[in-house]
């Protein structure tokens, strides 16, 4: 029993520092990209632009279609066959925001979607122009309804990056599979790098929290 | 004449909602467009401020004539900023408080600094009554209470007119009262208005014109002394007395 908890707390560290060398840099960089792609992705659409909307309509089918890990693999084995060389880290990069922004394109559509068209009316009416009431009235409020969808999205990311260890990103999980193959202790570490994941996912949802607080001032749930 | 249209027409899905529209509005007028359900008084308005766009028709204003559909997106901006409208729904920008609802067209558009916005906010939220509601979000505010917002909203920015597009009819009864003493004092204040509205007795008292509507054409317009006690149509004298006759055995 000594050995496994001494073992705990020498591997913690050492599963811990990629995580936050690795894994939330990764996320972090990964979804602020998508969060890019997915409001120009979703305004596009929101304004049905001819031919980009039926592009980006594409691209959400195919990143919504199929598997993540399926598109790291063609991205990192496959690309090297064409002659498109990326390293790693980057490679992920690239696969995790696409995936991740034809999700939240449709989030962020959908929030728009969702916002009275008498916004714009009344925008319109004080001499706005689209662009402007777009930025300052419509996505601003879009954005609290997307909000809640939205963290979910990156708390789902902050797992799903350990699917990078499958295109060799030493993040969290590559760096704990190291370990279980010198130590033969897979049921201990295991459970520690869930509990690190965990942690990482609790303070983000503690940041859901506060976050919605401050984007509910000007909504009716904001004294609750 | 501050605002004319001729011939305006607009269709929707193929039925013709508005046949040729002739409307002219003059510095200081407060006119009331009257007419039963359906008449299309709603969507001439919007019309008129570019919120639906016209199948046909020209548009006079400031002297300048300017057939509709041929209008680009900066004339009608530039159109926009010397008019204003209050919507039925109100349409307060809900993410915004009082007051910045009210300097939005002030510091956005105009390039107003933001002291003289502030200033120019806090002077229309008072003159609707309002001004210790200012950091007050639009869900913190009674239904009349938004609509007078949208209406400091409107006064701001110092439009030539303001289109009112049934002010009253989203709220409580007992709520209409104090958006139309707002309106009466803007009239008396000489504000050029152009109302659709259901509220015969506000017509009554306080427009010098009535344009009665009825089936996308205007039947009849015309001092309002002179429509109320001497309609030339019989079918404006129909709607004014059976919209009339209830409320004068109320009183």
């Amino acid at each position: 029993m000594d050995r496994l908890w001494e073992l705990f707390l020498d591997s913690f560290p050492k599963i811990l520092l990629p995580g936050l060398t690795m894994t939330i840099p990764l996320t972090a960089i990964s979804f602020s990209l998508a969060m890019v792609i997915a409001v120009v992705a979703a305004m596009i659409v929101y304004v049905r632009v001819p031919v980009l909307t039926q592009l980006i309509r594409g691209y959400v089918w195919i990143f919504r279609g199929t598997p993540l890990l399926v598109q790291l693999f063609v991205v990192f084995y496959g690309l090297p066959k064409v002659g498109v060389l990326i390293a790693p880290f980057p490679a992920a990069v690239i696969v995790f925001s696409l995936n991740e922004g034809a999700y939240c394109a449709e989030t962020v559509r959908a929030a728009l979607e969702a916002v009275p068209v008498g916004q714009f009316e009344a925008g319109y009416c004080v001499g706005m122009s689209f662009l402007q009431t777009m930025r300052r009235i419509v996505l601003p409020q879009a954005m609290r309804t997307a909000f809640p969808p939205l963290s979910n999205s990156l708390i789902s990311m902050v797992k799903d990056t350990s699917l990078a260890a499958n295109i060799t990103v030493t993040e969290m999980f590559m760096a704990t599979q190291r370990i279980v193959a010198r130590t033969y202790e897979p049921l201990l570490l295991y459970l520690e790098v869930g509990l690190i994941y965990l942690i990482f996912s609790t303070v983000l949802t503690l940041i859901q929290r506060r976050g919605e607080k401050k984007l509910s001032a000007y909504t009716a749930l904001a004294k609750k | 004449m501050l605002l004319e249209i001729r011939n305006l027409t607009k269709s929707f899905h193929g039925q013709q909602v508005l046949k040729g529209i002739d409307l002219s509005v003059s510095a200081g007028d407060a006119a009331v467009i009257l007419g039963p359900s359906g008449a299309g008084k709603t969507t001439l308005l919007r019309c008129m401020n570019f919120l639906e766009t016209a199948d046909g028709g020209e548009i006079t204003f400031d002297g300048k004539t300017r057939p509709i559909h041929e209008m680009s997106k900066r004339e009608i901006r530039e159109y926009r900023m010397h008019t204003a409208f209050v919507f039925q729904s109100f349409n307060l920008f809900l993410n915004k408080n009082a007051l910045a609802n009210v300097t939005e067209g002030l510091t956005v558009v105009r390039k107003t600094d933001a002291k003289t916005a502030k200033r120019l906010g806090m002077e229309a939220l008072d003159r609707v009554g309002l001004a210790d509601h200012a950091d007050k979000y639009p869900h913190q505010l009674s239904g009349g209470q938004q609509q007078r917002v949208a209406i400091a909203r409107a006064l701001a920015t110092n439009p030539e007119i303001i289109f009112f597009d049934e002010p009253t009819s989203a709220l409580d009864p007992e709520l209409t009262g104090e958006v139309l003493s707002v309106m009466r004092s803007l009239a008396n204040d000489g504000m050029t208005m152009l109302i659709v509205t259901h509220e015969i007795e506000f017509a009554r008292t306080v427009s010098n014109r009535i344009v009665f509507m009825e089936d996308g054409e205007i039947v009849e317009t015309g001092e309002t002394k002179r429509v109320f006690t001497h309609p030339q149509k019989e079918r404006t004298a129909a709607f004014l007395k059976i919209n009339t006759e209830p409320k004068e055995e109320e009183t």
